[in-house]
């Protein structure tokens, strides 16, 4: 199946079976490895992208779903040593323990803000419902969110 | 396995042609990516609706709302037509699987999955909403969600049919609503057992209640027993375990692999008391 | 030279792998990419119990895209992978016995995932199927007839009046419970995975998720015939382990060296969740017996535990786990007659391992529910029941060990005191339980200690190395033994070289493990990373100091005595003639002068009586205190956690973030397995709860909304810089200070972990 997409900014034409799932597409076929898998049923959100700016599972997806639309993944955000506002709030605060779930919990704290810029603890668990971590107990990633919004709204940034 | 087509109509038209006796819908598709990476997917051509914009959203038509078939549980929570006029449904949303989950899910999809637990469904079933069927002859019909669901998974659909949308009319007072799951954690989960109440009183007094309860039977069960007897009923404890009995035929779980038949029965007979908080 | 102030030790200090994690950058093995690579696939007995009659491969071998199937007759070494017990063939052969649905039949490995999977579904095996046996009860009972029945392994341990007739006689009052704790599924992000490469000099490589290389390269030697030295493992990034990636991933890196060997293509086996969780270890089911005796108003006197553990098919590290259980099974508490049996029982299956806590947590909910059980007969409080008992230096613990220093536990115990404002809290909590009906909140308490390193059993594991390497530019490498799998090790061990040889992280780097550069340093386990990999760094990083001195005293013509070193600056006393750390460097590598040292710490000795269990256990051990705050709705019997007050006593937290990361991960990790993640094994010994839609571990919902830590610092003489342990004591009161609490809430004892809606429901309404 032909397929024409932006994958993090840049215009992508490529051909795939039809039913190629898009994490595999993403990882296998682009490379763009920091989208993992950690499921396979979406349940932990590990393979999250961003899809027109919303949150999905990318296990959830064939390719050809993304037809036409804008995909981010975490490779599009920061570079080493220029972070993101939520990178960097992530590093500072202790919210990275292995970093397997670290790519779409950061992706899902990205739409969450670009949607609600300053969001109560409710909010915070409710777009990170949906990625699960077994290092951190939650905490300091909540707080990494916190920090993030003290960050980006200290520097007048927009995301 | 053999290899699964999927195709990518652009227009309802297009859509409705794609349609086949050995083809299956993909409307979001949060459910049936999980069945086929199981090997329990026995179709082998897929429809998508992911390109039919125009199948997507929701239209008020005088007392009346129309949820088209590919709106999302997030699109639900960002009308404000839901949360105003289907509380309950607006609350069964929230908490429907996760952030991404909601993006993709949808509630057509939740309905025809058919699944027991489907949280969208036990939300429908208290608003006895209508569901508006569209074959491929361009024939309609409505059911209500009463009668569309067979069993599990099972629906009253037909090969060459799709549920176009579902119909709700507005409350015409203000019913509070209480949807309650008890899951196997706080977030994210599949229901255990679910209760679904819509109430009205006056002084203490019960002019309306429906009540649904979810995964403990084949289907989501209304109860009729007690929203029939309720009428003028004084709510307290005494009314509510007065109630206990009437669940008994309804609520006919089973065992699996999230609990037992025997908890389900017991919790939801105990769901009941959440209502006097209601 | 004189001691300077701290720079980075108890400094808020950055992962120094979190931009790479941040980027998305970090390469675990299933981002790993070598041309030409083949995949394989597992082909499993699928029955829990039998005789293996025959195996067919035929359909197999002719399958779309396979290049080869492996069965026991391609194994060049021996087809044996259970260690210490040698009960755990690679491959099964026809007449061997099936012990457990996962055990290996063949191998199949074909140009992707997909064949090799549909492939090994066409591996025919035929079986002289038995009933298996599923229940641990089913063992006990067979060991209570007293037949000829051994169980695989029994632990014990022996102190004071130990003679179950009399110990029980000169004590007040006497108390006894049964309880039990179920499996717990280890659930790290990223499955097991790894990449064989048959590579140049011969030598097998393999990279791979893992935390104890050193265990993966012995067993791939041993299954290959290979000496060890042509065997090279590198560990890749690795997301989490908790003790699944302690003994397990040999099981899968055997698999792919043996196909790598035949094929001599790169070989790559990711699991999926569902293999994962399948086939890999879990923490141990215990069903334990205790019988307590109190005297002189609340004091411990005498303790009786009977403990029974399910391992499974195979008896892997069940000996040392269970032998941890046994030294931790009478409590963190000073008690003069001490007689603990903890038994190992087979099952069909699937083996039962090392699991962060490593069989402790499953006891402590036993001691710790009768301390409260004495303490509410006894009228007393319970945090002072548990004060009035605890360890102090210059006790003895259960196994008869005198502690001269570093005992923390009073102090821990003070600290969740305050923090909690416990009088205060006890009080709002009685408030709220006034004021609603259906909703109960309980307040519980746990007290722990947990014993650094692998002690008396592991003895001859328990040293470690590392390689420390300054370069031209300054510029420092570091090779440790130990592994981080995420808790930070490589950012503790960067802290402690840079605090010696006083450089900024910036300038330091530890690489992930790889045993060509490191003898065996044992296992990453234990909580011994931060000490062992730790003090072998100080040993390293002194002996450059120590050649550095020597080469400034030399070039600036200062006697060695009066060379000072401070902030990274070598002077004379009176701080003249200052040479800084990297410039001398320079001038050492252009004088021929080596700049790189190892270090090798060996565990202190331990005096231990294994005949009798008793003496020395382990070479120190860290104490917590924890009390947590549930809300039970005793409607539906749903728990949740609101409120955490827990207090660790490290020795020295040498990053105190990290150790604050450590406890919170810890505490939502035990609070999953205390009240959400129910493991369900089949009626065919097959578990059915395999992926993360049945087993729920906790989202970001459940952690507590209230989470107050505390550090206690009693500094242990022998670890860098005062250092003990902290990943697993972080995790280990949790259980039982959740399943205190919602005992506390009901008004009525909690005697299993997970604590079930079923269960927990069938107790509210029997409650008083």
């Amino acid at each position: 199946m032909e397929l024409h997409l932006f994958v993090n900014g840049k215009e992508v034409t490529t051909s795939v079976p039809e039913n190629r799932r898009a994490l595999d597409f993403l990882r296998k076929d682009l490379g763009l490895k920091s989208v993992k898998e950690g499921c396979g049923e979406g349940e932990c959100g590990a393979c999250t992208i961003l899809l027109d700016g919303k949150a999905v599972c990318s296990c959830l997806l064939f390719a050809s779903d993304l037809a036409g639309r804008r995909v981010l993944t975490l490779e599009s955000l920061g570079k080493e040593g220029h972070l993101h506002p939520i990178q960097q709030a992530f590093a500072e605060t202790g919210a990275v323990q292995c970093g397997f779930c670290t790519p779409g919990m950061i992706l899902s704290v990205k739409s969450l803000l670009d949607e609600n810029p300053s969001p109560d603890d409710e909010a915070i668990k409710k777009a990170l419902e949906g990625n699960l971590c077994r290092c951190t107990g939650y905490v300091k990633i909540i707080e990494a969110v916190k920090r993030a919004v003290a960050i980006i709204k200290s520097q007048g940034l927009m995301i | 396995m053999e290899t699964l087509h999927v195709v990518y109509p652009e227009t309802e038209q297009a859509f409705i042609e794609s349609l086949e006796e050995r083809s299956a819908i993909l409307n979001g598709g949060t459910d049936i990516h999980v069945k086929i990476r199981a090997g329990k997917w026995p179709y082998t051509r897929l429809v998508s609706l992911e390109r039919v914009e125009t199948l997507k959203g929701i239209s008020q038509e005088g007392k009346y709302i129309r949820i088209r078939c590919r709106t999302t549980f997030s699109d639900l929570l960002a009308n404000p037509l839901i949360a105003q006029h289907f509380p309950l449904l607006y609350q069964a949303a929230y908490e429907v699987g996760s952030n991404q989950i909601r993006n993709r899910g949808t509630l057509v999809g939740n309905i025809v999955n058919a699944s027991p637990a489907g949280d969208g469904i036990l939300a429908l079933s208290v608003y006895d909403a209508w569901l508006e069927i569209w074959s491929r002859k361009g024939q309609k019909r409505l059911a209500q969600i009463h009668e569309f669901i067979l069993s599990p998974g099972k629906t009253v659909l037909k090969a060459d049919e799709f549920v176009h949308s579902v119909i709700l009319q507005k409350p015409t007072k203000p019913l509070r609503a209480l949807f309650y799951k008890v899951g196997q954690r706080k977030a994210m989960a599949i229901a255990i057992a679910s209760m679904g109440v819509l109430l009205e009183t006056k002084h203490d007094r019960i002019k309306e209640i429906r009540i649904a309860f979810g995964s403990v039977a084949p289907t989501v069960v209304r109860i009729p027993e007690i929203e029939e007897r309720a009428f003028d009923q004084t709510l307290n404890e005494a009314t509510v375990e007065s109630w206990m009995p009437f669940l008994e035929k309804h609520v006919v779980p089973i065992d699996d692999i999230r609990s037992t038949a025997k908890y389900r029965k017991e919790v939801c007979q105990r769901l009941l008391y959440k209502i006097l908080d209601l | 030279m004189e001691k300077n102030p701290l720079t980075l030790i108890g400094t808020q200090l950055v992962r120094s792998d979190a931009s790479e994690k941040v980027l998305g950058a970090a390469k675990y093995v299933d981002d790993l990419h070598f041309s030409d690579t083949v995949y394989l696939a597992i082909r499993t007995a699928e029955v829990a119990s039998g005789a293996l009659r025959s195996i067919d491969i035929s359909k197999a071998r002719g399958s779309h895209g396979v290049l080869a199937v492996l069965t026991h007759a391609d194994i060049p070494g021996e087809n044996q992978m259970g260690s210490p017990v040698p009960d755990y063939p690679i491959l099964l052969k026809p007449g061997d016995e099936i012990r457990y649905v996962g055990d290996y039949v063949a191998f199949v490995v074909a140009h992707t995932r997909e064949q090799a999977l549909r492939a090994a579904e066409k591996v025919t095996v035929m079986v002289a199927e038995k009933k298996p046996v599923l229940s641990l009860n089913e063992r006990i009972r067979e060991l209570q007839k007293g037949g000829d029945y051994v169980p695989a392994v029994h632990q014990k341990i022996r102190k004071g009046d130990s003679d179950p007739k009399t110990m029980f006689d000169s004590c007040d009052y006497v108390f006894e419970g049964d309880f039990f704790a179920d499996y717990q599924e280890h659930a790290y992000l990223e499955t097991q995975g790894m990449i064989a490469l048959y590579d140049q000099d011969n030598v097998m490589t393999i990279y791979g998720s893992m935390q104890c290389p050193y265990y993966v390269q012995n067993g791939v030697a041993r299954a290959l015939g290979f000496p060890i030295n042509r065997i090279r493992i590198i560990q890749s990034v690795t997301g989490g382990a908790f003790g699944g990636k302690e003994e397990v991933p040999t099981y899968f890196a055997i698999p792919a060296a043996l196909a790598a060997y035949h094929l001599h293509r790169p070989v790559k086996l990711v699991l999926s969740r569902e293999e994962d969780i399948q086939w890999t270890s879990k923490r141990h089911p215990i069903k334990s017996r205790y019988k307590v005796g109190i005297a002189d108003y609340g004091r411990l006197r005498s303790i009786q535990v009977e403990a029974h553990a399910d391992i499974g098919g195979h008896s892997t590290l069940s000996p040392t786990v269970l032998w941890r259980s046994s030294v931790h099974a009478a409590g963190a508490y000073e008690i003069p007659n001490v007689r603990v049996d903890v038994y190992g029982h087979y099952t069909n299956k699937v083996p039962s391992g090392a699991y962060r806590g490593f069989g402790s947590p499953q006891v402590f909910i036993g001691i710790e529910g009768i301390i409260d059980d004495v303490a509410d007969h006894l009228k007393k409080d319970r945090l002072y029941l548990r004060k009035i008992n605890a360890l102090e230096k210059g006790k003895t613990t259960p196994t008869g060990h005198l502690l001269p220093e570093s005992v923390g536990a009073k102090k821990t115990l003070e600290e969740v005191e305050r923090l909690s404002d416990w009088e205060r809290l006890k009080e709002r909590v009685a408030q709220f339980n006034r004021e609603h009906k259906h909703l109960k909140r309980g307040v519980g308490i746990a007290h722990i200690h947990y014993g650094v390193a692998l002690g008396a059993m592991g003895h001859a594991l328990d040293a470690s190395g590392a390689f420390v390497n300054v370069l031209p530019d300054g510029s420092i490498s570091v090779h440790i033994g130990g592994t981080e799998m995420g808790q930070g090790a490589k950012t503790v061990i960067g802290a402690i070289v840079g605090e010696v040889l006083q450089q900024p992280m910036e300038k330091i780097h530890v690489y992930q493990t790889d045993t060509f550069f490191l003898p065996d340093s044992g296992p990453t386990v234990a909580s011994r990373t931060t000490v062992f990999s730790g003090n072998a760094a100080v040993l390293a990083c002194q002996e450059l100091l120590k050649t550095l001195t020597a080469l400034y005293s030399t070039e600036m013509a200062v006697p060695p005595q009066s060379v000072r070193y401070t902030g990274g600056v070598f002077s004379n006393t009176e701080g003249q003639k200052p040479v800084g750390f990297g410039e001398l460097a320079g001038i050492a590598l252009k004088k021929n002068i080596g700049l790189c040292a190892t270090g090798w710490f060996q565990t202190p000795r331990l005096t231990w009586d294994p005949e009798n269990g008793f003496g020395e256990a382990y070479v120190t051990y860290s104490f917590a205190s924890q009390i947590v705050v549930v809300e039970v709705d005793c409607l539906t019997a749903e728990v949740v956690v609101k409120e955490v007050y827990t207090a660790h006593d490290v020795g020295k937290a040498l990053n105190p973030d990290g150790v604050i990361g450590q406890i919170h991960g810890g505490f939502v990790q035990g609070m999953g397995y205390a009240l959400y993640e129910n493991l369900k094994v089949n009626e065919k010994g097959k578990i059915v709860s395999d992926n993360f839609n049945t087993l729920t571990i906790p989202t970001i919902h459940e952690t507590p909304e209230i989470f107050k830590v505390s550090i206690v610092e009693e500094p242990f003489s022998k670890g860098p810089f005062g250092a003990k342990g902290i990943g697993e004591p972080s995790l280990i009161p949790t259980p039982a200070a959740i399943a205190n609490a919602v005992s506390d809430a009901i008004g009525k004892r909690v005697r299993e972990i997970p604590i079930r809606k079923e269960y927990l429901l069938d107790l509210i309404r029997t409650a008083p």
